[in-house]
């Protein structure tokens, strides 16, 4: 994937390159178009959702080289030569992830609007970083769920994680 | 909630990002992490009408000793100065700074620049700035200058930086004998602080008296707020649990009218600053062995 | 009695799939706790949502909403708006000639004209006034960005107190005071009462708050070929079909409304919205699909609120603790009140749930619902009940107080004997068989051993108080919608089709909104049909295809979903037993239904499947018996029973086909410095009769126990003093993340409820009733040196340093 190429002189559309699920996309687009918008009503991958279109919610969260963004708060030209992951790439052939099977298992979807968010954070994160429970809900904190309380998706990540499930850790209202 | 229309560039160097500047003045916008920015212009409180790209500009990257500093670019991203060794060595307030702002997906995108041109007023590194005395390298068409992160804040979203000049990077000094710590209250994990203070103490070396101490407060006021009659109460004093009741209590009287909105009322802020105040001199007596 | 498992670490992959023990059909799929099926094309970003609807040839619209809380609109200026490249469309209400008002359906309630945009008055800041259609959103924004509104602009009423005030001015013109609905009382036994006990007062206020499911909301319209379908992200499909009808003057039958995957609702998508209206109306004014997807800052400024509520309350007690009589006086902030369906009934539900399970011989409850510059309030997971619950459990804390008593024994006392199914609420709720003493006792039992772990992990910290409260509380389920519309009472509908090949198609009128229904129907039909779960599909949201029904709202759809495709499937079953006792040569009476075989009673018989039944209803007619018409389906309505359609001579009727019932304990932590509230633990001990799914059950607990602490804590739809949203932002209505929401216990207690299908009850709801009332007595008790009383939500770090400042207290 060859980096963007510089722009020296304003503009309005831009024509942009970048790897999406492991294929080249070339497209022009408007500079002013968000990249979930891109994503989704562009290349209708419309796996990756919008929440709030500020960058709180996390249901937009795509990986961009490696690590998670929201792309709600980025516009397609600032991916201009990236690698970008979306929700649709995480598994092949239809085949759920052992991640994928564990939100199943353990009910930690219900509307599952904001799932594709929870799933791609996952997908970018190395489980030694998140070394408990505790972590795991930190690491889940910039993705907001309304439907199942984070009880049954804290629950799925461990045991997707091969973690033994240890007492409740205590939750902190503030630092 | 979308942007409303601007026009876009991406020079490949600094000196085509200050013509670029220079050309289109007020009306342009540099754009780095646009963890800020770009909700601003979803809800079209901001609307620029040039987007300078900062992406690719190299000068802007990189993090180095510098001459008993710590240099940081202002495009390095949070993320990477959250990880990176040499910030955990050199200076342990950004460090304990850096996972209190936002979540791991706007630190993936938002850089150290970034951050303190924004100038939230409750946000995290324009307080470290303060509180290490850092200082703020600025370049524009007309050159190059430096400033005191003091003297970088003027208001809430408000610096010093002229409407051509952009922030290359930062010096956070690099100093011996001290120890420090970040804290703040918020709402939620990731918002912005509520109170929060960045506390960095020099110790005198092979004592255990304060030297001298850098104690920010932010979220209380429209720019950081260096808690003077704190800090003073600390000089010459070992670090007792009484003498860090004392800076708390003496934080009080630092910040004159504390912020009043939906999230808390200034009382709150007053009094929960000065627990704050505590809390993180606390934190750094323990943390001392290591400095 | 029935299954207990305490879920918070315990839910492990080899329990998917394993029956509990206590199930009602042993060999069937109802009891199961079964991984859902609705789940896949979620996990794999395949699901469609309405946003991801994209007929060919679409455009976008959005809205122009009034910046203003109150005003006459003097001049809404279009032409720049018009002229914006890529703009197809803008109008206001002068251009809806042919649009009706929407209708006035409750008679007991003002008349409030509401029109789907203003027409030369705007009430709350983000009222409709103009739509603008372009080819994609960023070009609508550019235009509405360049619509002049000028208004002149009217005083500002934001607080029922000032709302109601002598010299208050009005909302309405035509109307005498600010009064939506007015419903006083005055009870000369209950004065006799008061005069006799001793009397506590207190006033308790919950806050204003949004729904805000992940989705917001989105209509889709395309109208072709002299048929309009709306897409649409709602909860009631059917009645926003009626309403489209009524107001666009189209018949019902050239409508088809279709819902597809919704992130969410929790009553605030039970409405049909002025963006529903509109944007139909313009697909067939322009011949062109319109889409309009709503962003969260009009989500949180105009999708309904709910919960602003001042509830005064009296208390006559004697000297134990027990309560002899009750008033209260409820004044709901409904904001405007320009919402359809209309929002007001959570006052009813709030008076009338006032003592849950208590007895309490007598109540004086006056409600009002009052009109003020705000978003019109409605429907929101609880839908009264929380507020309700809150007011009288604070108010038992303080009697319990004043009496030098255990309010744990006075709410004991109160609360029905073991076994007791008889017990009628003074409202006239007829709660039936429950777990009232045995759920409160027992999440006391968990809530102390709690609290007992969390002192010793913070004695000695001279800054932390931790505390326990413990609540119990009552959920009606399968509820009439009568008291919000004074239309529709409780029904559903459901068709059960056998298809050719012996598969089994249900189509049901309650909605699927992420709770489950689904999974849950095709448990309750496969079990009803002797079929594999895995033939048996179940659709929802298209009005084309499934029967009419109300949608997914008050905790109904185990209820009222289970009810019809029973009633269906035995029709259908009915059918089958005929078919196969002819190809069978045998006695219909004599057949029975297994896994998908049809077999004559006794081993060894010989059987059908139901594909060969299928078959012959469908292909092979000529092997049907005599006189029996081809085709195996059925569609039905089910209509609850035990509802009253009119109240007793005293006022009372029950208006809930069931009544589920909980308790809560919370474990809270209270650093006296900062005024923060961590909770660390929350304990759940719930009874909604037969479990269908215990998975799904503890996902509805779950997330409403976490919407509760939401509201108990965090959330807050602020106004400034001129009706201007403060929290339009996520960055300031702080809805909790993983790190504010604590793990939870839960346990459950089956007592089936008896008159209802399989023995359920009812489960949406229950979640977020409990937290607000248990988490303020659990701060109270923590605080208690400091005699702070929590009244009201949220419980803010701000509201608690200065109530322990308040005191007096040296800290």
């Amino acid at each position: 994937m060859p980096d963007a190429r510089p722009v020296a002189d304003p503009v309005e559309t831009l024509e942009i390159e970048l790897e999406v699920n492991g294929r080249v996309v070339r497209r022009s687009v408007p500079v002013r178009r968000l990249l979930v918008d891109f994503l989704r009503d562009d290349l209708r991958l419309t796996g990756t959702h919008v929440g709030c279109e500020h960058g709180v919610c996390g249901a937009c969260t795509v990986e961009v080289d490696g690590a998670p963004a929201r792309a709600c708060i980025m516009l397609a030209v600032q991916a201009d030569g990236k690698r970008i992951t979306t929700i649709e790439a995480l598994s092949s052939d239809g085949e759920l992830t052992e991640m994928q099977r564990a939100f199943h298992r353990h009910h930690a979807l219900q509307c599952g609007f904001c799932t594709p968010g929870f799933l791609v954070t996952l997908h970018t994160a190395n489980p030694d970083d998140w070394p408990d429970e505790h972590a795991v809900r930190e690491l889940l904190s910039g993705n907001l769920c309304r439907c199942t309380g984070y009880q049954q998706i804290v629950q799925a990540v461990l045991d997707a994680w091969g973690r033994a499930p240890g007492s409740p850790a205590t939750t902190e209202a503030t630092g | 909630m979308k942007p409303a229309p601007f026009r876009y560039l991406r020079p490949r160097s600094l000196e085509e990002v200050l013509a670029a500047l220079a050309e289109h003045g007020d009306e342009a916008k540099p754009l780095a992490g646009g963890q800020s920015l770009i909700p601003a212009m979803n809800f079209r409180l901001a609307q620029p009408s040039v987007l300078v790209d900062l992406e690719l500009v190299e000068e802007l990257r990189g993090m180095h000793d510098e001459n008993g500093a710590l240099r940081v670019g202002a495009m390095v991203r949070q993320c990477d100065a959250e990880r990176s060794p040499l910030v955990t060595g050199t200076c342990p307030l950004l460090r304990d700074a850096l996972p209190w702002i936002g979540h791991l997906q706007n630190r993936s995108r938002g850089t150290i620049g970034g951050s303190i041109v924004h100038a939230d007023p409750a946000a995290e590194l324009p307080a470290v700035a303060v509180a290490l005395d850092a200082n703020v390298d600025v370049v524009g068409a007309r050159g190059a200058r430096t400033l005191r992160a003091t003297d970088f804040f003027d208001g809430p979203f408000s610096t010093a930086l002229a409407p051509d000049e952009i922030v290359s990077g930062l010096r956070f000094p690099v100093v011996e004998h001290s120890a420090a710590a970040c804290l703040e209250l918020a709402p939620r994990r990731g918002d912005f602080a509520v109170v929060g203070v960045a506390a960095f103490v020099r110790f005198t070396p092979g004592a255990t008296r304060v030297e001298d101490a850098g104690i920010v407060a932010f979220g209380v006021a429209a720019t950081p707020v260096r808690l003077a009659l704190a800090e003073a109460s600390l000089r010459g004093a070992e670090l007792t649990v009484q003498v860090a009741e004392a800076a708390g209590a003496a934080s009080a009287e630092d910040v004159a009218r504390p912020t009043a909105d939906i999230h808390a009322t200034g009382d709150y802020r007053r009094r929960a600053l000065a627990e704050l105040v505590r809390r993180a001199l606390d934190s750094i007596a323990s943390r001392r062995g290591v400095a | 009695m029935g299954t207990s498992a305490r879920i918070a670490g315990h839910d492990r992959s080899d329990r998917v799939m394993t029956p509990p023990p206590d199930t009602t059909n042993p060999a069937g799929y109802v009891g199961v706790r079964a991984g859902r099926r609705e789940d896949r094309p979620l996990l794999l970003g395949r699901a469609q949502f309405v946003a991801d609807v994209a007929p060919a040839g679409m455009v976008e619209a959005t809205f122009v909403r009034s910046t203003v809380a109150h005003a006459r609109v003097t001049r809404v200026a279009l032409d720049a708006a018009r002229a914006v490249p890529g703009v197809l469309a803008a109008v206001t209400a002068a251009d809806l000639q042919d649009v009706a008002g929407y209708p006035h359906l409750v008679p007991w309630m003002k008349e409030v004209n509401a029109f789907p945009l203003a027409r030369d008055r705007v009430r709350y800041v983000g009222m409709p006034i103009a739509a603008v259609v372009a080819d994609d959103r960023y070009a609508a924004e550019d235009a509405a960005a360049l619509v002049e509104v000028d208004y002149d602009e009217l005083p500002v009423l934001v607080s029922v107190e000032a709302a109601l005030a002598d010299d208050a001015p009005r909302l309405y013109d035509d109307w005498p005071d600010n009064r939506l609905l007015d419903m006083p009382a005055a009870d000369p036994d209950v004065d006799r009462v008061f005069a006799e006990y001793e009397v506590a007062r207190a006033t308790y206020r919950m806050q204003r708050q949004s729904a805000s499911p992940m989705e917001t909301r989105g209509v889709v319209a395309d109208y072709q070929g002299g048929r309009l379908t709306v897409w649409a992200s709602a909860q009631s499909p059917h009645i926003l079909r009626t309403t489209l009808a009524m107001m666009l003057g189209l018949r019902e039958a050239d409508i088809r409304v279709v819902v597809p995957n919704v992130g969410g609702g929790f009553g605030c998508k039970v409405h049909q919205y002025p963006e529903d209206i509109v944007v139909p109306w313009l697909a067939v004014r322009l011949g062109r699909p319109v889409r309009w997807i709503e962003d969260r800052a009009e989500h949180l400024m105009t999708s309904i609120h709910a919960r602003e509520q001042r509830m005064d309350v009296e208390a006559a007690y004697d000297s134990t603790g027990r309560i002899h009589a009750l008033r209260c006086r409820i004044a709901t902030n409904v904001g405007s009140g320009e919402v359809f369906i209309p929002g007001t009934a959570t006052t009813l539900v709030s008076g009338g749930c006032l003592t849950g399970a208590y007895a309490v011989p007598l109540t004086e409850v006056s409600l009002a619902c009052v009109v003020t510059n705000k978003t019109p309030s409605g429907a929101y997971r609880g839908f009264g009940s929380p507020e309700g619950t809150f007011a009288m459990e604070r108010m038992i804390e303080k009697v319990a107080r004043r009496a030098g008593v255990d309010a744990r024994d006075v709410r004991r006392a109160m609360l029905p004997d073991p076994g007791d199914d008889t017990f009628v609420t003074p409202s006239g709720g007829r709660l039936g068989a429950g777990s009232h003493r045995q759920a409160f006792d027992r999440a006391a039992e968990l809530g102390d051993q709690a609290l007992a772990t969390a002192r010793a992990a913070h004695a000695g910290d001279p800054r932390i108080r931790v505390g326990l409260g413990v609540v119990p509380f009552v959920e009606p389920t399968g509820p009439s919608y009568y008291g919000t519309t004074a239309h529709w009472r409780a029904y559903d509908s459901a068709l059960v089709r056998i298809q050719p090949d012996g598969s089994a198609l249900v189509g049901i009128g309650v909605q699927a909104i992420g709770q489950g229904i689904e999974s849950t129907t095709a448990a309750v039909a496969a079990d009803a049909l002797g079929l594999d779960v895995d033939d048996v599909s179940v659709v929802s949201g298209d009005t084309d295809l499934c029967p009419y029904g109300l949608g997914a709202w008050g905790a109904r759809g185990a209820i009222v979903s289970s009810g019809a495709v029973l009633k269906a499937a035995e029709i259908v079953v009915s059918k089958a037993k005929a078919i196969a006792a002819g190809l069978l040569e045998a006695d219909p009476e004599d057949v029975v239904v297994d896994r998908g075989r049809l077999h004559v009673r006794g081993t060894g018989a010989p059987s059908v499947t139901m594909r060969d039944i299928a078959t012959a209803a469908y292909a092979r007619t000529a092997e049907l018996p005599p006189g029996t018409e081809p085709g195996l389906e059925a569609t039905v309505s089910y209509d609850p029973p035990g509802i009253d359609l009119e109240p007793d001579d005293k006022g009372r009727m029950n208006v809930a086909a069931a009544w589920s019932n909980a308790s809560h304990a919370a474990v809270v932590k209270v650093d006296i410095t900062t005024g923060a509230v961590a909770l660390l633990d929350y304990i759940v001990v719930d009874d909604c009769g037969t479990v269908i799914n215990p998975l799904i059950v503890e996902g509805q607990i779950t997330g409403g126990v976490a919407q509760g602490i939401a509201g108990a804590l965090y959330e807050h739809v602020v106004y400034d003093e001129n009706g201007q949203p403060l929290s339009a932002s996520f960055m300031d209505y702080t809805i909790p993340s993983s790190r504010e929401i604590p793990p939870m216990t839960i346990e459950h207690i089956e007592t089936p409820a008896v008159e209802m299908p399989l023995g359920v009850k009812g489960v949406g709801e229950s979640g977020t009733i409990g937290p607000a009332a248990a988490i303020a007595n659990a701060v109270g008790d923590a605080l208690r040196e400091f005699d702070v009383d929590i009244v009201a939500t949220p419980i803010t770090p701000t509201s608690v340093l200065e109530a322990i400042h308040a005191s007096g207290a040296n800290t």
